[in-house]
Protein backbone atom coordinates (compact mmCIF):
# COMPACT_ATOMS: atom_id res chain seq x y z
CA UNK A 1 0.00 0.00 0.00
CA UNK A 2 1.32 3.08 -0.78
CA UNK A 3 1.72 5.78 1.91
CA UNK A 4 0.12 8.99 1.19
CA UNK A 5 -1.70 10.57 -1.43
CA UNK A 6 -5.10 10.13 -3.41
CA UNK A 7 -4.48 6.40 -4.73
CA UNK A 8 -3.93 5.29 -1.35
CA UNK A 9 -7.04 7.51 -0.45
CA UNK A 10 -8.89 5.85 -2.63
CA UNK A 11 -7.45 2.12 -2.06
CA UNK A 12 -8.43 2.91 1.69
CA UNK A 13 -12.00 4.46 0.61
CA UNK A 14 -14.85 2.06 1.24
CA UNK A 15 -18.26 2.53 -0.34
CA UNK A 16 -21.10 3.79 1.80
CA UNK A 17 -24.72 4.62 2.24
CA UNK A 18 -23.77 8.27 1.78
CA UNK A 19 -21.97 7.06 -1.47
CA UNK A 20 -24.32 10.29 -3.23
CA UNK A 21 -23.18 12.97 -0.95
CA UNK A 22 -19.14 13.04 -1.67
CA UNK A 23 -18.67 12.29 1.98
CA UNK A 24 -17.76 8.83 1.58
CA UNK A 25 -14.41 9.25 0.81
CA UNK A 26 -12.97 10.23 3.84
CA UNK A 27 -15.94 8.67 6.25
CA UNK A 28 -15.24 5.17 5.25
CA UNK A 29 -18.04 3.17 6.51
CA UNK A 30 -20.62 2.74 9.21
CA UNK A 31 -19.15 -0.92 9.98
CA UNK A 32 -15.56 0.58 10.38
CA UNK A 33 -16.74 2.87 13.23
CA UNK A 34 -18.70 0.60 14.41
CA UNK A 35 -15.66 -1.85 14.96
CA UNK A 36 -13.72 0.67 16.26
CA UNK A 37 -16.19 1.44 19.08
CA UNK A 38 -16.49 -1.62 20.32
CA UNK A 39 -12.33 -1.94 20.57
CA UNK A 40 -11.91 0.89 22.26
CA UNK A 41 -14.71 0.90 24.66
CA UNK A 42 -13.03 0.41 28.18
CA UNK A 43 -10.94 3.11 27.72
CA UNK A 44 -13.12 5.94 27.47
CA UNK A 45 -14.82 8.59 28.81
CA UNK A 46 -15.40 7.96 31.90
CA UNK A 47 -14.83 10.87 35.48
CA UNK A 48 -12.76 10.50 37.70
CA UNK A 49 -13.82 12.13 41.87
CA UNK A 50 -10.25 12.54 43.91
CA UNK A 51 -12.57 12.50 46.79
CA UNK A 52 -13.57 9.14 46.18
CA UNK A 53 -10.39 8.45 43.64
CA UNK A 54 -12.65 6.64 41.92
CA UNK A 55 -14.13 6.88 38.18
CA UNK A 56 -17.56 8.11 38.35
CA UNK A 57 -20.90 7.57 35.72
CA UNK A 58 -20.65 7.64 32.15
CA UNK A 59 -19.90 10.04 29.73
CA UNK A 60 -22.82 12.61 29.53
CA UNK A 61 -21.77 12.73 25.44
CA UNK A 62 -21.91 9.39 25.65
CA UNK A 63 -23.80 9.50 21.98
CA UNK A 64 -21.47 11.51 20.55
CA UNK A 65 -18.58 9.76 22.12
CA UNK A 66 -18.99 6.19 22.50
CA UNK A 67 -21.12 5.80 19.33
CA UNK A 68 -19.75 8.94 17.49
CA UNK A 69 -21.51 7.68 14.39
CA UNK A 70 -24.36 5.76 15.12
CA UNK A 71 -26.57 8.71 15.56
CA UNK A 72 -25.54 10.07 12.10
CA UNK A 73 -25.97 6.76 10.09
CA UNK A 74 -22.11 7.02 9.24
CA UNK A 75 -22.05 10.22 8.39
CA UNK A 76 -20.86 12.98 11.00
CA UNK A 77 -19.18 15.56 8.95
CA UNK A 78 -22.80 15.79 7.07
CA UNK A 79 -25.45 15.37 9.67
CA UNK A 80 -25.54 16.31 12.77
CA UNK A 81 -28.11 15.03 16.09
CA UNK A 82 -28.64 18.06 18.40
CA UNK A 83 -31.87 16.59 19.69
CA UNK A 84 -29.99 13.47 20.31
CA UNK A 85 -32.81 11.42 18.21
CA UNK A 86 -32.08 11.07 14.84
CA UNK A 87 -29.44 12.44 12.34
CA UNK A 88 -30.56 15.00 10.21
CA UNK A 89 -28.92 16.86 7.12
CA UNK A 90 -27.48 20.84 7.86
CA UNK A 91 -29.09 22.96 4.94
CA UNK A 92 -26.60 23.82 2.56
CA UNK A 93 -25.27 27.48 2.05
CA UNK A 94 -23.64 28.28 -0.86
CA UNK A 95 -20.32 30.41 -0.50
CA UNK A 96 -18.81 32.28 -3.65
CA UNK A 97 -15.43 33.19 -4.02
CA UNK A 98 -12.95 33.11 -1.34
CA UNK A 99 -15.56 32.29 1.68
CA UNK A 100 -13.37 33.44 4.33
CA UNK A 101 -12.24 36.19 6.57
CA UNK A 102 -8.87 37.98 6.55
CA UNK A 103 -6.20 35.99 8.28
CA UNK A 104 -5.23 37.01 11.43
CA UNK A 105 -1.72 38.74 11.51
CA UNK A 106 -0.01 37.66 14.62
CA UNK A 107 2.25 40.38 15.89
CA UNK A 108 4.46 38.41 18.74
CA UNK A 109 4.11 35.03 17.48
CA UNK A 110 5.56 35.55 13.36
CA UNK A 111 5.11 32.82 11.23
CA UNK A 112 7.83 31.04 9.04
CA UNK A 113 9.71 33.76 6.90
CA UNK A 114 9.37 36.96 9.41
CA UNK A 115 11.13 38.48 12.18
CA UNK A 116 10.85 40.38 14.67
CA UNK A 117 14.06 42.59 15.34
CA UNK A 118 14.94 42.32 19.46
CA UNK A 119 16.41 46.19 18.51
CA UNK A 120 13.89 47.49 17.19
CA UNK A 121 10.99 46.18 17.41
CA UNK A 122 9.83 46.10 13.25
CA UNK A 123 8.59 42.88 11.49
CA UNK A 124 11.03 42.04 8.33
CA UNK A 125 11.44 39.36 5.70
CA UNK A 126 13.20 36.44 6.44
CA UNK A 127 16.65 37.20 4.28
CA UNK A 128 17.59 33.77 3.14
CA UNK A 129 15.51 30.69 1.83
CA UNK A 130 12.53 28.86 3.45
CA UNK A 131 10.97 25.47 3.25
CA UNK A 132 7.60 25.52 1.70
CA UNK A 133 5.23 22.77 0.32
CA UNK A 134 2.09 22.62 -1.39
CA UNK A 135 0.62 25.32 1.08
CA UNK A 136 2.64 27.86 1.83
CA UNK A 137 2.72 30.42 4.23
CA UNK A 138 -0.05 33.27 3.18
CA UNK A 139 -2.18 30.92 1.88
CA UNK A 140 -6.15 31.94 0.97
CA UNK A 141 -8.86 29.34 1.82
CA UNK A 142 -9.68 29.14 -1.75
CA UNK A 143 -5.98 27.63 -2.08
CA UNK A 144 -6.22 26.07 0.75
CA UNK A 145 -9.17 23.79 0.07
CA UNK A 146 -7.42 23.50 -4.11
CA UNK A 147 -4.53 21.96 -2.29
CA UNK A 148 -6.44 19.67 -0.04
CA UNK A 149 -8.75 18.25 -2.83
CA UNK A 150 -5.68 18.23 -4.69
CA UNK A 151 -4.31 15.61 -2.74
CA UNK A 152 -7.29 13.74 -2.54
CA UNK A 153 -9.25 14.91 0.32
CA UNK A 154 -12.47 16.38 -0.16
CA UNK A 155 -14.08 19.79 1.59
CA UNK A 156 -17.42 20.04 1.16
CA UNK A 157 -18.49 22.85 -0.94
CA UNK A 158 -21.11 23.91 1.36
CA UNK A 159 -18.19 24.76 4.08
CA UNK A 160 -17.27 27.58 5.35
CA UNK A 161 -13.67 28.98 5.75
CA UNK A 162 -12.27 30.57 8.69
CA UNK A 163 -8.82 31.22 9.29
CA UNK A 164 -7.29 28.84 12.15
CA UNK A 165 -6.46 30.39 15.03
CA UNK A 166 -2.71 30.34 15.16
CA UNK A 167 -2.49 32.20 11.57
CA UNK A 168 -0.86 28.97 9.77
CA UNK A 169 -4.12 27.68 7.97
CA UNK A 170 -7.50 27.43 7.91
CA UNK A 171 -10.57 25.75 9.23
CA UNK A 172 -13.64 24.69 7.23
CA UNK A 173 -16.70 23.80 8.67
CA UNK A 174 -20.34 23.49 8.53
CA UNK A 175 -22.14 26.91 8.28
CA UNK A 176 -23.84 27.79 11.96
CA UNK A 177 -21.48 25.61 13.95
CA UNK A 178 -18.90 26.14 16.74
CA UNK A 179 -16.13 24.23 18.22
CA UNK A 180 -13.72 21.76 16.72
CA UNK A 181 -16.94 18.92 15.89
CA UNK A 182 -16.69 17.94 12.24
CA UNK A 183 -14.36 20.69 11.25
CA UNK A 184 -12.04 19.95 8.36
CA UNK A 185 -8.37 21.98 8.99
CA UNK A 186 -5.83 22.24 6.56
CA UNK A 187 -2.60 23.51 7.67
CA UNK A 188 0.37 25.56 5.58
CA UNK A 189 4.03 24.07 5.32
CA UNK A 190 6.25 24.84 7.71
CA UNK A 191 9.54 24.34 8.54
CA UNK A 192 9.21 21.41 10.58
CA UNK A 193 6.10 19.81 8.31
CA UNK A 194 7.12 20.84 4.89
CA UNK A 195 3.99 19.59 3.04
CA UNK A 196 1.49 20.78 4.94
CA UNK A 197 -1.46 18.32 6.22
CA UNK A 198 -5.33 18.16 6.63
CA UNK A 199 -7.02 16.95 9.28
CA UNK A 200 -10.68 15.49 9.44
CA UNK A 201 -12.20 15.46 13.21
CA UNK A 202 -15.50 13.85 14.02
CA UNK A 203 -18.52 14.68 15.82
CA UNK A 204 -16.60 13.87 18.96
CA UNK A 205 -13.81 16.14 17.84
CA UNK A 206 -11.37 13.15 17.55
CA UNK A 207 -8.77 13.88 14.46
CA UNK A 208 -9.21 10.91 11.41
CA UNK A 209 -7.40 8.94 9.81
CA UNK A 210 -7.85 8.11 5.53
CA UNK A 211 -10.29 5.24 6.80
CA UNK A 212 -12.72 7.56 9.08
CA UNK A 213 -10.96 5.90 12.46
CA UNK A 214 -8.95 7.67 15.10
CA UNK A 215 -5.50 6.57 14.70
CA UNK A 216 -2.04 7.94 15.68
CA UNK A 217 -0.16 11.07 14.44
CA UNK A 218 1.16 9.76 11.58
CA UNK A 219 -1.96 8.78 10.43
CA UNK A 220 -4.30 11.92 11.59
CA UNK A 221 -1.84 14.30 10.17
CA UNK A 222 -2.84 13.95 6.19
CA UNK A 223 0.09 15.27 3.97
CA UNK A 224 -0.79 17.32 0.93
CA UNK A 225 0.02 16.83 -2.14
CA UNK A 226 3.80 16.59 -3.56
CA UNK A 227 4.34 13.21 -2.46
CA UNK A 228 5.41 10.05 -4.61
CA UNK A 229 2.29 9.41 -6.24
CA UNK A 230 2.85 12.20 -8.24
CA UNK A 231 5.61 10.21 -9.69
CA UNK A 232 8.32 12.35 -9.20
CA UNK A 233 9.69 10.69 -6.45
CA UNK A 234 9.16 13.46 -3.80
CA UNK A 235 9.24 12.65 0.28
CA UNK A 236 7.15 14.28 1.75
CA UNK A 237 8.94 14.46 4.63
CA UNK A 238 12.09 16.05 2.42
CA UNK A 239 12.00 19.57 2.65
CA UNK A 240 12.78 21.43 -0.22
CA UNK A 241 12.82 25.31 -0.45
CA UNK A 242 11.68 28.40 -2.46
CA UNK A 243 13.33 31.51 -2.60
CA UNK A 244 10.12 33.85 -1.25
CA UNK A 245 6.86 33.58 0.65
CA UNK A 246 3.61 34.98 -0.01
CA UNK A 247 2.96 37.96 1.72
CA UNK A 248 6.62 38.71 2.18
CA UNK A 249 8.34 40.89 -0.59
CA UNK A 250 11.72 42.89 -1.10
CA UNK A 251 12.38 42.56 2.68
CA UNK A 252 8.93 44.13 3.49
CA UNK A 253 5.74 42.04 4.79
CA UNK A 254 2.47 42.76 2.57
CA UNK B 1 3.90 32.83 37.21
CA UNK B 2 2.65 36.04 34.89
CA UNK B 3 3.61 36.18 31.27
CA UNK B 4 4.81 38.53 29.39
CA UNK B 5 3.10 39.84 25.93
CA UNK B 6 6.46 39.12 23.97
CA UNK B 7 5.92 34.96 25.32
CA UNK B 8 2.53 34.61 24.09
CA UNK B 9 0.90 33.98 21.18
CA UNK B 10 -0.80 37.10 20.25
CA UNK B 11 0.07 38.80 23.45
CA UNK B 12 -2.48 37.27 25.21
CA UNK B 13 -4.05 34.61 27.66
CA UNK B 14 -6.51 31.94 26.62
CA UNK B 15 -9.99 32.67 27.33
CA UNK B 16 -10.17 29.57 29.56
CA UNK B 17 -8.11 31.48 32.21
CA UNK B 18 -9.95 31.87 35.59
CA UNK B 19 -12.43 28.95 34.74
CA UNK B 20 -12.86 25.51 36.63
CA UNK B 21 -11.45 22.25 34.86
CA UNK B 22 -14.73 20.32 34.57
CA UNK B 23 -13.91 16.90 33.39
CA UNK B 24 -11.32 14.74 31.55
CA UNK B 25 -12.33 12.14 29.29
CA UNK B 26 -9.71 9.68 27.57
CA UNK B 27 -10.83 8.90 23.87
CA UNK B 28 -7.90 8.84 21.42
CA UNK B 29 -6.55 11.55 22.76
CA UNK B 30 -6.60 13.09 26.27
CA UNK B 31 -8.87 16.00 26.16
CA UNK B 32 -9.76 18.49 29.29
CA UNK B 33 -12.90 20.20 29.82
CA UNK B 34 -12.90 23.61 31.01
CA UNK B 35 -15.81 25.97 32.53
CA UNK B 36 -19.26 24.86 33.72
CA UNK B 37 -20.29 23.95 30.38
CA UNK B 38 -17.42 22.27 29.20
CA UNK B 39 -17.15 25.08 26.65
CA UNK B 40 -13.11 25.34 26.45
CA UNK B 41 -11.57 22.39 25.17
CA UNK B 42 -8.03 21.54 25.50
CA UNK B 43 -7.29 18.22 22.86
CA UNK B 44 -4.01 17.01 23.87
CA UNK B 45 -1.82 14.50 21.57
CA UNK B 46 1.19 14.40 23.36
CA UNK B 47 2.80 13.99 26.58
CA UNK B 48 1.88 16.24 29.77
CA UNK B 49 4.55 17.65 32.28
CA UNK B 50 2.55 17.79 35.42
CA UNK B 51 4.88 19.71 38.18
CA UNK B 52 3.63 21.06 41.64
CA UNK B 53 4.70 24.03 43.12
CA UNK B 54 6.19 22.35 46.46
CA UNK B 55 8.55 20.29 44.28
CA UNK B 56 10.87 20.40 41.63
CA UNK B 57 10.02 16.99 40.22
CA UNK B 58 7.69 16.67 37.97
CA UNK B 59 5.88 13.47 36.21
CA UNK B 60 5.13 13.32 32.69
CA UNK B 61 1.43 11.82 31.67
CA UNK B 62 1.52 9.43 29.20
CA UNK B 63 -1.69 8.49 26.80
CA UNK B 64 -0.72 6.52 23.84
CA UNK B 65 -3.27 4.02 23.21
CA UNK B 66 -1.86 3.80 19.52
CA UNK B 67 1.46 2.55 20.58
CA UNK B 68 2.91 0.31 17.73
CA UNK B 69 4.15 -2.10 20.54
CA UNK B 70 1.41 -1.68 23.19
CA UNK B 71 -0.97 0.82 24.06
CA UNK B 72 1.04 2.92 26.87
CA UNK B 73 -0.30 4.97 30.35
CA UNK B 74 1.50 6.65 32.65
CA UNK B 75 0.11 8.61 35.88
CA UNK B 76 -3.43 8.94 34.01
CA UNK B 77 -4.69 8.84 37.83
CA UNK B 78 -2.39 11.39 38.52
CA UNK B 79 -3.75 13.61 35.61
CA UNK B 80 -7.36 12.83 36.78
CA UNK B 81 -6.96 14.71 40.04
CA UNK B 82 -6.74 17.77 38.31
CA UNK B 83 -10.82 17.41 37.94
CA UNK B 84 -12.55 20.28 39.91
CA UNK B 85 -9.41 22.13 40.04
CA UNK B 86 -9.16 25.90 38.83
CA UNK B 87 -7.16 27.21 36.03
CA UNK B 88 -5.87 30.09 37.16
CA UNK B 89 -3.67 31.01 34.09
CA UNK B 90 -3.50 29.04 30.36
CA UNK B 91 -1.20 30.28 28.20
CA UNK B 92 0.01 29.08 24.23
CA UNK B 93 3.35 30.41 24.55
CA UNK B 94 4.92 31.91 21.44
CA UNK B 95 7.34 28.40 21.50
CA UNK B 96 4.42 26.30 20.83
CA UNK B 97 3.98 24.93 24.35
CA UNK B 98 0.36 25.11 26.42
CA UNK B 99 1.32 26.20 29.81
CA UNK B 100 -1.79 25.68 32.53
CA UNK B 101 -1.31 26.50 35.81
CA UNK B 102 -4.04 25.42 38.34
CA UNK B 103 -5.52 27.03 41.79
CA UNK B 104 -3.61 24.35 43.82
CA UNK B 105 -0.28 25.14 42.10
CA UNK B 106 0.44 22.24 40.15
CA UNK B 107 1.39 23.36 36.45
CA UNK B 108 1.18 21.25 33.15
CA UNK B 109 2.66 21.88 30.23
CA UNK B 110 2.53 20.55 26.84
CA UNK B 111 5.85 20.91 24.05
CA UNK B 112 5.25 20.94 20.47
CA UNK B 113 5.70 18.21 18.51
CA UNK B 114 8.30 18.21 16.17
CA UNK B 115 5.86 16.83 12.93
CA UNK B 116 2.64 16.87 14.30
CA UNK B 117 0.02 19.16 16.15
CA UNK B 118 0.93 18.75 19.87
CA UNK B 119 -2.63 20.49 21.18
CA UNK B 120 -5.79 22.60 19.94
CA UNK B 121 -7.31 24.56 22.31
CA UNK B 122 -10.97 25.33 20.87
CA UNK B 123 -13.97 27.69 22.85
CA UNK B 124 -16.59 28.63 19.84
CA UNK B 125 -14.88 29.32 16.73
CA UNK B 126 -12.17 29.92 17.76
CA UNK B 127 -9.40 26.71 17.34
CA UNK B 128 -6.07 27.54 18.29
CA UNK B 129 -3.87 23.79 16.99
CA UNK B 130 -0.20 24.43 18.12
CA UNK B 131 1.62 23.73 14.62
CA UNK B 132 4.43 21.15 14.55
CA UNK B 133 7.64 22.65 15.85
CA UNK B 134 5.61 25.58 17.05
CA UNK B 135 4.18 28.63 16.34
CA UNK B 136 7.36 30.33 14.72
CA UNK B 137 8.48 26.68 13.19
Amino acid sequence: MTRVGSRWFAALRTPSIHESTGLSNYCGSGMGYQQHVQERVSLVHRYYDPTTEQFLSVDPLVDQTDAPYAYTAGDPVNTSDPSGEFGISIPLIGCIGNCGSPKPKPFTCLPSGYYLSAATGAISCASGPIVGGSLRAGSTAAQARAEAEASGYPIPDDYIAEPAGNGQGWVFRVPGTTGNANVIRVGEANSKNPTGYVRYFNAARQPLNAEGKPGPDEETHLPLRGDENEGDGFDPFDPFVISTSQGCEGGVPT
Amino acid sequence: MSRTPEELFNGQELAASGATINAITLDSNIVIHVGPNREHEFRIEADIEMQRSTSSDYLVVRYDPYNRNAPEYRHITELAMVVTQGLDHAYALCTGALELELSNGTRMTVQPKDRYEAWTYSFGNFILACPPGGFNA
